[in-house]
């Protein structure tokens, strides 16, 4: 999961590391002349050797039929048997479609609401509701997803369900929401918005203090409106902040998180929810096929470092920062 | 003590035998559990190899010429519950059995992690309870040929020889019977019903689909509860159904336990049946007429347990100890009202046979399997049997589900009763998951008569249980694919109930089935079972 950011931490070390290199002796002048700051670095480094970079050699696995009590050299080489089995399986490009169209509507849907969310308790004016606000909207974000899955079976389900209770007390048809493969999608993304905008919204909330008041009443010295303010301000301000933010996001591609999928999904809804993780779930990680699901997810990752690696390059071509 | 000792044996051997065990444990006693000679095989007594190899007929004799070593194990088990047992309960194992117990507990949560790592790694206890038979990794472990095949030694004690061979057969992995069962019942279900509305509509218990049927349509339109509004459903169904009630259900029709042997000689899985698509165009009917849960396909298993117990519906096909749950939940929900549960477990069509499906794999919940590289010798392996063979006696299963008498409970003429179930919960209530045989509750009578009831109806069972024929035969595509694949028919029964899908659609899933790896299935069980049986 964190592999797509582990190599881009990789890439900031190296890059580190590299300018000095030109002569040996330089080398070691500069370590003997920066040996503390090289001291401070340590720590950091023994735990992305220790505890990102030598799991990853657990992941040759994926090229074996792995049992724990052979051992990595005991277990047999299968070679790509077990990605051959997941490209091949009939499910990969209904998982390709699934994953991909949560993955756009969360892009265009919920990726903004936080963005949004910022923006509007930035205009507010009285300290006090603001901060009631804030604090409101960051409480769902520490319900787990059982729980927020639950609430809205409480609500939508077709018997007793509140919501289909009103609909037939008004004489219309009671709505399969929780079955029908329709509404999956957009339950998702609602649910997605209401448990995670808020806590988004904290580090644009953090970035809009730091854009420069004057800037504010120049505008307002030419006549902007409050909008134009937002949009040619506001927006610009903390452009830096989104583009991070987005990169970040789109490295995640393929991980939309398993546990919110796998308690919405069901028998019926299957063709448009089963998304890898879940699929792993149940093809590989319940009856302890260790290699498949390492196969599964070392696939994502790499996926998910091209991704990142792209993204960033299209934001440097358009002028911006980008993440390295 | 002594006196239950006479009851257990009952033979003319008892008086002495009884006489010399309990001077060994005063003996073993007063060294107090400290002593590290019991690896040492010299202190083995030969009485165990002479019976193995002369009396075998008479276990309660063999049993009872063994001498009870002292001897250390460690005990690898899963921890159902937030707190280990009281070192209390443990003392008290340790007296019974003349044994010093360690247990090194995993909590259920990660327990394949663990049991991950400790095959990795090697580091395994003499004692390893593998309770996830359908595990890859378990599974391969077992077998390898890493533990010992204990087939040829547990019928030389008295309580472990009892277990049935359909058990033994289906803990085993390539012939091997790698641990000692861990004993359920093998066929729990049953039908549970709402006796006090069947009295106030004026209707009889039923026993066949054909009388279910019409107390179904009862009870949607008939108002059992009495509250003027038509707002009842029948049977309350769940999103697991398709695992357990309506597998049942395919059951009475015919289907086999997830898989069966057909009259060719065959293995088939039971979405291939006759009674199969006649039990899903009973469900499809069911669903129609309101009689199932409109939202059955997502109800969870708590939800499920909710609606029984405020009476939304009023027939469940479950665990038939499912109904004392419900009541006690309506009771917790001040609702029990008039709320009598009846029990069916006789539930058959009409002119054909009662046949209960095993919902507990075939009555085993795994294995305790004892690895070689702990167990050094056959005589630490013969010894820890005799400490796992004590605590499937009566004595042993008390001390392991109840604690200590006259601590934890009482004994009532052949009752149990509990004296506090808090203590209990606290200091008891772990080791009852790390039983040997659970069979023996069934030799107490319950204080509560719902209990009573269904512990002997879950008993009855037995007589008519069918057993799935899979567990012992090998196919290398039903280990890597079944839960790839399982999707297909069970998502097309949904669908096909909720009228999404049409009867050719739902064999035209199954062939689906067939081809992306089930007919590699059938054909190598087949080969297994023609292997396994000649």
């Amino acid at each position: 999961m964190t592999s797509a950011t582990d190599n881009k931490v990789k890439k900031v070390q190296k890059v580190k590391k590299v300018k000095p290199i030109k002569k040996k002796g330089r080398l070691a002048n500069e370590f003997k002349q920066n040996w503390l700051l090289y001291l401070m670095i340590l720590p950091g480094l023994l735990y992305f050797l220790i505890f990102k970079y030598a799991p990853m050699g657990g992941l040759v696995i994926a090229f074996q039929n792995y049992f724990p009590f052979l051992g990595i050299k005991g277990s047999q080489w299968v070679g790509l048997e077990h990605f051959r089995r997941f490209f091949s399986s009939g499910d990969f490009a209904m998982l390709m479609r699934n994953t991909l169209v949560l993955f756009g509507l969360n892009l265009v849907f919920a990726f903004p609401a936080s963005i949004i969310l910022a923006i509007a308790l930035n205009e507010v004016r009285n300290t006090r509701f603001k901060k009631s606000v804030q604090t409101i909207v960051y409480l769902p974000h520490f319900i787990s997803w059982v729980i927020v899955v639950s609430i809205f079976y409480v609500l939508l389900t077709t018997e007793g369900g509140a919501i289909n209770n009103v609909i037939a007390s008004r004489g219309g048809n009671k709505i399969p929401f929780l079955t029908d493969p329709k509404w999956f999608r957009p339950l998702y993304i609602i649910q997605e918005i209401w448990k995670g905008a808020g806590w988004g919204s904290i580090v644009y909330l953090a970035s809009l203090t730091n854009v420069d008041q004057q800037l504010y009443e120049a505008a307002d010295l030419d006549g902007a409106s409050r909008m134009q303010m937002i949009w040619h301000v506001t927006l610009p301000s903390i452009r830096p902040t989104i583009i991070t933010m987005l990169i970040l996001k789109i490295g995640d591609v393929l991980e939309l998180g398993f546990e919110h999928v796998y308690v919405m999904l069901n028998s019926l809804n299957r063709g448009v929810a089963e998304i890898f993780d879940t699929f792993v779930y149940t093809a590989g990680i319940t009856n302890g096929q260790l290699s498949f699901s390492t196969a599964v997810g070392f696939f994502k990752s790499i996926v998910g470092l091209i991704l990142v690696i792209l993204a960033n390059r299209l934001a440097k071509r358009v002028g911006e920062d980008g993440v390295y | 003590m002594n006196k239950r000792k006479f009851q257990f044996v009952g033979k003319a051997l008892a008086g002495i035998m009884a006489f010399s065990l309990l001077l060994t444990a005063c003996n073993k006693g007063s060294d107090t559990g400290k002593t590290k000679e019991s690896e040492s095989s010299n202190t083995t007594k030969t009485t165990v190899e002479a019976s193995a190899s002369g009396s075998e007929t008479d276990g309660g004799e063999a049993s009872a010429n063994v001498d009870r070593d002292m001897i250390d194990i460690s005990w690898m088990s899963v921890l159902h519950t937030d707190s280990p047992p009281s070192d209390e309960v443990i003392d008290a194992i340790n007296k019974f059995a003349n044994v010093n117990l360690t247990f090194q507990w995993i909590p259920a949560a990660t327990v394949d992690e663990r049991m991950n790592a400790a095959l990795a790694g090697g580091s395994m206890a003499d004692i390893v309870t593998m309770n996830r038979l359908t595990n890859a990794t378990q599974r391969a472990a077992l077998g390898s040929g890493i533990f010992w095949d204990v087939e040829s030694y547990i019928k030389d004690y008295p309580h472990l020889a009892e277990t049935s061979q359909e058990r033994l057969d289906s803990v085993k992995v390539n012939g091997m019977l790698s641990g000692v069962p861990i004993v359920k019942p093998v066929a729990r279900y049953g039908l549970v019903i709402r006796q006090d509305w069947l009295d106030k509509l004026g209707l009889e218990v039923p026993h066949t689909v054909e009388e279910l049927e019409k107390v179904a349509m009862a009870f949607v339109n008939d108002d059992p509860d009495g509250n003027g509004q038509n707002d009842t459903y029948a049977l309350i169904e769940r999103n697991e159904s398709w695992n357990v009630s309506f597998r049942q259900v395919a059951g009475w029709y015919g289907a086999p336990n997830k898989w069966g042997v057909t009259e060719e000689g065959k293995v088939e899985p039971w979405f291939l049946h006759d009674g199969y698509y006649q039990a899903m165009e009973l469900y499809k009917k069911f669903y129609e007429a309101g009689v199932i849960n409109s939202d059955f396909a997502v109800m969870e298993k708590n939800d499920q347990k909710q609606a029984a117990a405020q009476g939304k519906g009023g027939i469940v096909i479950t665990g038939l100890y499912d109904a004392r749950n419900y009541y006690n939940l309506a009771v917790d929900l001040g609702l029990e009202g008039e709320m009598k549960w009846a029990l069916v477990n006789d539930m058959h069509i009409d002119g054909k046979e009662v046949r209960s499906l095993s919902d507990t794999n075939n009555g085993v919940g795994g294995v305790y399997a004892m690895p070689k590289s702990e167990v050094k010798d056959e005589a630490a392996l013969k010894r820890i049997l005799q400490f796992l063979d004590d605590m499937s006696s009566k004595e042993g299963f008390l001390l392991m589900t109840n604690g200590i008498e006259g601590v934890h409970y009482k004994m009532e003429g052949n009752k149990v009763i509990n004296l506090d179930q808090e203590k209990w919960k606290q200091e008891v209530q772990a080791l009852s998951g790390s039983r040997i045989n659970e069979l023996v509750t069934y030799e107490f009578d319950n204080d509560n008569p719902m209990v009573q009831e269904s512990n002997k109806m879950i008993l009855g069972n037995e007589a008519h249980a069918v057993y799935d024929v899979s567990p012992p035969l090998q196919s290398k595509t039903y280990d890597t694919l079944y839960s790839q694949i399982e999707k297909l028919p069970k998502d097309a029964f949904y669908k096909y109930v909720m009228g999404d899908l049409t009867m050719d659609d739902v064999k035209a899933e199954n062939q689906k089935w067939l081809d992306q790896g089930g007919q590699q299935m059938i054909d190598e069980f087949t080969a297994s079972y023609k292997e396994l049986n000649g």
